[in-house]
């Protein structure tokens, strides 16, 4: 496995740019946070096409609605706690409900960076654990958490494609690559990146970099671990976890945050319905984050056991238990 | 009175040491912050002491430059500054740190939560006065303009809004991102009583607070600082340092200035 | 579209009573924000607004977001009246399965934007106009918001986005009436001033008082205030607003919730409420007494008609009545169509020209280019020929078509094809020619006659009571079938001519207060007069109510 490392926002800002010159229809939008996001490069390359609304996101959201049913592709981004965070009616009322025929919500793309935890020493205040829960229960919302850059230039792309309201989630720090750059990626479908058949862990986002670590790990110790990456949490992939179930035997779902209502809940509801497996869920323990600087930010993950050691102590309890 | 230039070196000390936290609007704050916990008891925090609601949170190393200063917080709780376990939290936690009267960070909050303790002060007749702080790039979160029309409902007199109105924000200028301007007029016509004064003479603000605390049109007031985001250091008086990290060089020779 | 004055009066009315039919047969809805935002619809949709019902997708359409979504059933009522669909369709309000959603749905062709959560619809109305600037279109953006509304701060975010980006292709028109879910919009969260223990009226009258006009300008934007119910008005402010450029414009439309239902008028209780199906009748007859008070300036200073146009305009008359006179139809004369040029540009408020002369189809285009809003000819010098090209020069020209009967004229047999779409129709009842004449007693009969008959003959115009009508007859005018009411030295010839017209609107009132009452009766005896009554909540109308049931022995 590569011990690269990239960056999701100027993966998302350089995708940004290379659809705009392919597509006029799409516009840009942000809440003060552009140069952040790397969304301003886009500005600089389209002015005409960029919103910079300034710190106000509800009206953000419900903008770039209207853009979006006037024909445009709107990519609205700031920070998660901003969107889903502050927003949730704005984008409930405004970009997922209306519905005209077979198109169903606004083609807005709500692309966010500090998701979770990894965002760091801004502290428990900007650090969104939330998100997924919320806008997983919106109808008509889609919603991917890429796992390296690589998946979000890639899903970047796909999403302009793919009509309809979309929520993606980018972590703020710089994450450890997992994809060449031949990888594909398909809304509603999982990858396997590791077979095996003992357990199955399934992760998303920045943890699946763990989940690889911890199934190397275990590997080792004579345990075959399944790594599934799921960035696609809705649609989620059915049957890529039904069979996980029936073939491993158990799962263990990582993701950067709560574990309630998130990721982990999602396989839960999927797999106690069509192949009952043990599961156990690694993620935020129902608590805000804190302050943690980038050299500290592993402290703050093992606080709430998301670590690829808590992982393969999972995938040990849960087989001991089979 | 507390030496504002003070505040500006533990400031920097703790953005310096820690490579992260905002320079830009801490500093312009220094001013406001010298005199106000050199007036009031900020710290004390008792059910109807007077309170500090910094809505700007991301300028909080301005509070732990004054709590330090006035020695509430421990040279080593200074060295803690946005690390993990630490009560000197990246944005300001009531929770982790006792003597913060709000837990901010998210932008355009801390006014209404302002009103609420106003309106707590009202119902026990104190006549101690709230302080909030915005920043000016927080004005244009709706919420701001919720709580500006709330408060002359109530005839919160005993309100303080200052407006820390640099000119400067995470993006750029202000002037260019989303525009205040006519600024006094906007709050004027939400029925405030507002003054527009500079933020970094000290006499002024004290005037204007002296003059205006429990007036009576019964009215909130609201004080436009007019200031400049990194005032103190001259290099640092640039939109750029809003959440800039100085280098060794840029940091002896800022507090070298700071120290003239 | 463009329709003239009378037709944006008829289909708002018409608009109006579909509101009551879809919320009483829904048993809930929200009439009161859709009557006070009645005829600002009406000037967007008859007037301003660039559609297709049989297209709504068309490309090069106007777009109207109803951001203050819960009167829903006052954008519906429109839809239907405009062609979007059957007016039946109302019944099926706020029922499962039906497009027509408790608040406006995209799943209804036609409606642009899903309203509801307040607060939304600036931003949104912002983002398709920008969309539009950006395709080159000149697609106009039409945004109706509430006052309540306007609590929300994403409103404020829109504003300053708006002024940012130098938005002018789009107007927001603020429905202003006051009231919010739980109360006076002054008692809950003041725009204006807050409030000190007066009355709300109070802040009404005073001008200096309003803020809200101040907030906008603050906030970029250029201001233009109305009177809401006045279509003349609000329509000239969507003109004036369209015409700044480089900035976005708002129209704040002062209005009254519940706008032409006594009993909803200014009455918080009515933001959200259906009306009982029972008293739907009544209050379709209430809608139907609509009433306009026309001063006829002839009445007054014959060398300072400026003056009396003034006079006019500070006493709110709904028209001004224009008598031309030649000295050959009538012995007299008066001024032609250049003095009316002149006057024109003195007020909005409609013109209301009776052309007393000879051969008016050789003049008729004279009178449309000095902006008369209403031309109403003599039958007496007019046959089918000519009045039916008189008739289609003012309707292709936006113009009200009006026809006159002196006293001793019935309508001539060759009117009736006419009649459908007839505007007006002047009664006579004093010999023209000159003011200061009195009532001619038999034409309360006449008069009655004639409404039953034009009724028959599908007329949804109005009848103007023209000469001698005083505060002492114009009750029994009203009650006769007469909607219009001209007044010579009776109004124009008074010191105070705004407290006359006052007083005469107040005596229509009263009339009009004892037929509804009567109506119930009929309907449903002493209970539903009761029921009625019992409605009236505000002020000192009980009491009134109740007194005529007494003197009527119910």
């Amino acid at each position: 496995m590569s011990t690269e490392f990239g960056d999701m926002r100027t993966a998302y800002g350089k995708a940004l740019i290379e659809l705009g010159e392919q597509n006029k229809n799409i516009v840009v939008l942000g809440a003060d946070t552009t140069d952040s996001l790397k969304t301003s490069g886009f500005g600089k390359q389209f002015p005409e096409r960029f919103f910079n609304v300034g710190i106000a996101e509800a009206n953000l959201v419900s903008v770039a609605a209207g853009l979006a049913y006037s024909g445009k592709i709107s990519f609205a981004s700031t920070y998660a706690i901003f969107l889903p965070g502050r927003c949730v009616d704005q984008i409930r009322n405004s970009i997922a409900y209306p519905s005209r025929g077979e198109k169903k919500g606004l083609n807005v793309k709500l692309v966010t960076s500090h998701g979770g935890l990894s965002v760091g020493a801004d502290g428990g205040s900007h650090q969104t654990i939330e998100d997924i829960a919320i806008m997983r229960v919106i109808p008509n919302m889609k919603v991917l958490i890429p796992a390296d850059a690589v998946a979000v230039s890639k899903l970047t792309k796909n999403i302009a494609q793919t009509y309809g309201p979309f929520y993606m989630r980018m972590a703020r720090s710089k994450v450890s690559t997992v994809y060449s750059n031949s990888q594909e990626f398909e809304i509603g479908k999982g990858i396997t990146l590791r077979d095996g058949n003992d357990c199955t862990i399934a992760a998303t986002g920045i943890t699946v970099k763990m989940a690889l670590d911890a199934a190397e790990k275990l590997q080792q110790g004579g345990i075959s671990c399944r790594v599934i990456d799921c960035f696609t949490i809705k649609p989620i992939d059915k049957d890529i976890l039904e069979k996980a179930a029936r073939e491993t035997g158990g799962i263990v779902t990582c993701e950067e945050h709560n574990i309630l209502g998130g990721f982990g809940s999602a396989v839960s509801e999927v797999v106690s319905e069509l192949y009952p497996v043990p599961i156990r869920r690694i993620g935020a323990q129902d608590m805000f984050g804190e302050s943690a600087r980038d050299s500290e930010i592993h402290q703050l993950f093992e606080k709430h056991g998301i670590t690829s050691i808590n992982i393969e102590k999972n995938v040990k309890d849960i087989r001991s238990k089979q | 009175m507390i030496n504002p230039n003070n505040l500006r070196k533990h400031v920097l000390r703790m953005v310096f040491e820690k490579k992260s936290g905002h320079i830009g609007g801490s500093f312009s704050l220094a001013e406001l912050i010298s005199y106000l916990y050199s007036n009031f008891d900020l710290v004390s925090n008792e059910k109807n002491s007077p309170k500090l609601i910094l809505s700007k949170g991301h300028s909080v190393p301005i509070l732990y430059a004054v709590l330090y200063e006035l020695k509430k917080i421990t040279d080593h709780e200074l060295s803690l500054f946005r690390e993990i376990n630490s009560p000197l939290q990246g944005h300001p936690d009531k929770h982790k740190l006792k003597f913060l009267h709000a837990t901010t960070g998210s932008l355009g909050q801390g006014l209404s939560i302002a009103i609420g303790h106003a309106l707590g002060q009202k119902i026990q007749n104190s006549k101690n006065p709230i302080f909030c702080i915005l920043g000016d790039g927080e004005m244009q979160e709706g919420q701001v303009w919720e709580g500006f029309m709330l408060a002359p409902k109530f005839k919160l007199n005993n309100l303080i809004t200052f407006i820390d109105y640099n000119g400067a924000q995470s993006d750029g200028l202000v002037s260019d991102l989303l525009d205040l301007e006519p600024l006094k007029q906007k709050i004027t016509s939400f029925n405030w009583n507002v003054l527009s004064i500079s933020g970094h003479n000290l006499e002024e603000i004290e005037n204007s607070v002296n003059a205006n605390i429990n007036n009576q049109y019964e009215k909130p007031t609201c004080i436009i600082l007019n200031t400049k985001k990194g005032h103190g250091v001259s290099f640092m008086e640039s939109p750029e340092w809003h959440a800039k990290v100085p280098n060794e060089e840029e940091y002896k020779k800022a507090i070298e200035e700071l120290s003239c | 579209m463009g329709l003239n004055y009378y037709q944006i009066k008829k289909n708002v009315l018409q608009a109006r009573k579909l509101v009551i039919r879809g919320t009483s047969v829904a048993g809930s809805g929200h009439p009161g924000g859709s009557f006070s935002m009645a005829e600002i619809m009406g000037c967007i949709f008859y007037n301003h607004l660039k559609y297709d019902p049989k297209n709504p997708e068309w490309e090069d359409r106007d777009k109207l977001i109803l951001s203050k979504g819960h009167a829903s059933p006052g954008l519906f009522s429109n839809m239907a009246v405009a062609g979007y669909f059957e007016e039946s369709q109302l019944d099926t309000l706020r029922q499962f399965g039906s497009k027509l959603q408790g608040h406006p749905d995209l799943k209804c062709p036609g409606v642009e934007f899903c309203g509801g959560s307040l607060g939304i619809g600036l931003s949104y109305s912002i983002g398709n106009a920008l969309a539009a600037k950006l395709d080159g279109k000149d697609t106009h953006i039409f945004t109706v918001m509430g006052d309540g509304e306007s609590d929300e701060g994403q409103v404020w975010e829109a504003a300053m986005t708006a002024a940012k980006y130098n938005i002018d292709n789009l107007t927001l028109i603020l429905d202003r009436n006051f009231i919010q879910q739980d109360s006076y919009t002054e008692k809950i969260m003041p725009l204006d001033e807050t409030l000190e223990g007066d009355e709300l009226s109070e802040m009404w009258r005073d001008a200096s008082r309003w803020k809200t006009g101040d907030k906008w300008r603050s906030f970029g934007w250029n201001v233009i205030e109305v009177d809401g119910h006045r279509i003349e008005q609000i329509s000239n402010a969507i003109s004036r607003a369209k015409s700044v450029k480089g900035m976005p414009s708002i129209i704040i439309a002062r209005t009254i919730k519940g706008k032409a239902v006594e009993h909803m008028e200014d009455n918080p209780q009515w933001h959200g409420k259906a009306p009982n199906p029972e008293l739907v009748p009544i209050i379709n007859q209430e809608l139907d007494s609509q009433f306009m008070i026309a001063p006829s300036i002839i009445a007054g200073d014959m060398t300072n008609l400026e003056n009396e146009v003034k006079h006019c305009d500070d006493g709110r008359a709904d028209y001004i009545h224009l008598d031309v006179m030649d000295g050959q139809f009538v012995p007299n004369s008066t001024f032609d169509y250049t003095k009316i040029k002149e006057l024109r540009s003195l007020t909005l408020i409609p013109f209301d020209t009776h052309l007393m002369i000879n051969e008016p189809v050789k003049q008729i285009q004279n009178y449309i280019d000095a902006g008369s809003d209403i031309v109403t000819v003599h039958t007496e010098v007019c046959d089918e020929s000519s009045f039916g090209e008189i008739h289609d020069l003012l309707k292709s020209n936006k113009v009200s078509v009006g026809l006159a009967i002196n006293p001793d004229t019935p309508m001539p047999e060759w009117s009736k094809k006419f009649i459908p779409t007839l505007d007006q129709v002047i009664v006579m009842s004093v010999v023209p020619g000159k003011s200061g004449q009195k009532y001619i007693e038999n034409t309360h009969e006449k008069t009655k006659n004639l409404m039953s008959s034009l009724k028959e003959n599908n007329f949804t115009g109005y009848i103007e009571a023209d000469g001698g009508v005083t505060l002492d007859n114009i009750g029994q005018c009203f009650a006769d079938g007469a909607r219009a009411f001209v007044g010579g030295s009776a109004i124009i010839g008074q010191t105070d001519v705004r407290l006359v017209i006052r007083e005469f609107r107040n005596q229509v009132l009263r009339t009009r207060r004892k037929l509804l009452i009567q109506k119930a009766n009929e309907l449903g005896g002493t209970e539903l007069v009761n029921k009625w009554i019992d409605l009236h909540v505000l002020g000192k109308k009980k009491d009134e109510l109740t007194q005529i049931a007494t003197e009527l022995g119910y």
